[in-house]
């Protein structure tokens, strides 16, 4: 089995030595080649798994390895854009690539130059005066030319105009299949991301909630829908395959949210094999978004839950 | 990386540059009119050892008087401005990277954060170390007519101005500044800590140096303290502690070595603050 590019296990990492966790118990592995979408809600610890990931951060808690050792050790292998593109204001283009050229053995002027060119970029032009999205193409071409391994991309998309993003996820495109580079990237823009990834990691509250390849995910969910509340009446449950309900170590799925629907309940439901929905309900593979958001709700609804459970039981004494 | 820091440097090495020669410059200018005015001194016979027989006092007065400005002017201004410029060099390596989020870029190049730190010390430290030595040579050469009118009594009340000292205490306030940077991350704040804590440094590893090294005695009833000797009050009433001429480039020396050492645990702690705040 050939080395994954990236191979976080147990990973955590704390702000401080009694500050908040950023991330917690993040086990993750990309293959070379992988597109990964990294979805998630602000604060959700994106950010920190992309820092993890990049050697900025050092790990509290388990382990992160890049193409087999540190990252710290594998830095020209790593292309990192961090959030909103920072680059030395006062440099100019030329010089911003000329320190990807010096401080990097695998870099490609020739890439660079052209990239520059095909947008348009003055070279001579100071960083400063570029606009944000051609400050964002300035600094993925610094980790293009550095012909990393594995992309992270923290937010990339967040600068860019539609014109500028569609040329963006071209290039990072073009990046993976011509190196085999994975790419790890952050977003909130959902919409736009089934389109380009192959693997969909969500994170809230500084855990990994799902991740996995977006096709076999799809496999294992269902959206059911049926009428307002079926969800908890256990009449009208789903049932699913004895066989692989014993298998999963319960009834063979697991409703992760619901939600509400001109006066129909949805829910997204993972189930362990081939489902057969029960009387008056309907189920259908989910989308990208519904597979995303119903993950993102029950994150959601899971904390209103601890909430009123908090303060019930402070109300308890009184 | 050497090409990397001197683009990234450029100009403030510019700024340096120009700063120094035109302290330097200035130096040589007093200079130049300070040992025409001891060569009259000298014609006029005033510089000899007995002058109570002539008529002295007028002209060494008049010398005193036109070049007493380079005590404030060079031998506190020589030290001030060095340590001011090496903060201004030292505080934004580190702090202004991350200020503007660009350690984020710098650090994830395919060279490690440790050599990316130890070049940039090494490099900046050496520019400012080599700006120290000129300076501290300049405010040496004026420093001789001036002894020799008479404006100080010997080179020792510039001690901690010239020769090799101003090249030690640059490389100290940079070293603070860049360590200063490292922990607190902000530009304007750790140029006002480095330059306090240099202050406080300074004066306290100057006083060691000063009184910790082995002295001399003498008693009043003795001959008393040379007069091209370094005393200070020491409340000894009997025995007077003091560094005699000799002592000198020896002192320099030794407080050359404390300063560097100084420095370098300064740096130390710099280095702790890059590599373990959290990005």
């Amino acid at each position: 089995m050939t080395t994954p590019v990236l191979d976080c296990a147990e990973m955590g990492h704390r702000y401080g030595r009694r500050g908040t966790w950023g991330l917690r118990e993040c086990t993750l592995t990309v293959p070379a080649g992988r597109v990964v979408a990294l979805v998630g809600p602000n604060g959700a610890g994106k950010t920190t798994l992309l820092h993890l990931a990049a050697g900025l951060l050092l790990p509290t808690e388990g382990s992160v390895k890049v193409a087999g050792a540190a990252p710290g050790r594998r830095l020209e292998r790593i292309g990192f854009v961090a959030q909103d593109s920072p680059l030395w204001p006062r440099l100019r283009v030329d010089d911003v690539l000329g320190i990807g050229a010096h401080l990097n053995p695998r870099w490609d002027k020739d890439l660079a130059s052209e990239r520059i060119a095909r947008l348009g970029i003055p070279p001579r032009a100071r960083i400063g005066a570029l606009s944000g999205g051609q400050r964002a193409q300035v600094a993925l071409t610094l980790v293009l030319a550095k012909r990393a391994e594995l992309l992270l991309l923290d937010e990339p998309l967040a600068n860019l105009d539609p014109l500028a993003r569609r040329e963006f996820l071209a290039s990072m495109f073009d990046a993976c299949t011509r190196t085999g580079a994975a790419v790890l990237f952050s977003s909130h823009v959902v919409a736009e991301l089934e389109r380009i990834c192959d693997y969909l990691v969500v994170l809230a509250d500084g855990r990994v909630r799902l991740a996995g390849d977006i096709d076999e995910l799809r496999r294992a969910h269902r959206v059911i829908a049926g009428p307002a509340g079926w969800s908890t009446t256990a009449a009208e449950q789903p049932t699913a395959i004895p066989d692989d309900a014993a298998r999963e170590g319960g009834g063979g799925w697991r409703l992760i949210s619901t939600r509400q629907v001109a006066g129909r309940t949805s829910a997204l439901v993972r189930v362990g094999a081939e489902l057969v929905a029960g009387p008056g309900l309907e189920a259908a593979e989910p989308t990208f978004d519904e597979l995303v958001l119903g993950y993102l709700d029950q994150h959601h609804s899971d904390k209103e839950h601890t909430q009123q459970g908090r303060t019930a039981h402070a109300e308890a004494p009184v | 990386m050497s090409w990397v820091i001197w683009r990234q440097h450029r100009s403030q090495a510019a700024w340096v540059l120009l700063l120094v020669a035109t302290l330097c410059g200035l130096m040589l200018w007093v200079r130049a009119h300070a040992s025409a005015d001891v060569a009259d001194l000298r014609a006029a016979g005033c510089l000899l050892g007995d002058i109570s027989g002539r008529d002295c006092q007028t002209p060494l007065d008049d010398f005193a008087v036109r070049y007493n400005f380079t005590i404030p002017a060079f031998e506190l201004g020589v030290p001030l401005v060095l340590a001011v410029t090496a903060a201004l060099v030292g505080a934004p390596l580190v702090a202004r990277e991350a200020e503007q989020r660009t350690h984020l870029v710098a650090w994830t190049q395919s060279v490690s954060r440790s050599r990316w730190f130890a070049a940039k010390v090494l490099i900046v430290g050496a520019g400012l170390t080599v700006a120290g030595l000129v300076a501290g040579a300049a405010t040496y050469y004026l420093q001789g007519p001036l002894s020799a009118g008479g404006v100080t009594s010997s080179r020792w009340p510039w001690f901690f101005s010239t020769a090799l000292v101003p090249a030690g205490s640059t490389v100290l306030a940079f070293g603070l500044a860049v360590t200063a940077g490292a922990w607190l991350r902000r530009l304007l704040p750790a140029v006002a800590v480095a330059l306090v804590s240099f202050l406080a440094l300074f004066a306290v590893a100057g006083r060691a140096v000063q009184t910790l090294t082995p002295v001399h005695h003498t008693l009043p009833s003795d001959r008393g303290v040379p007069d091209d000797a370094w005393t200070w009050p020491s409340g000894a009433s009997h025995a007077i502690p003091y560094h005699p001429a000799g002592q000198f480039w020896p002192l320099q020396l030794t407080f050359l070595a404390v300063l560097l050492a100084l420095t370098a645990a300064v740096i130390a702690l710099g280095w702790q603050g890059t590599r373990t705040r959290a990005v």
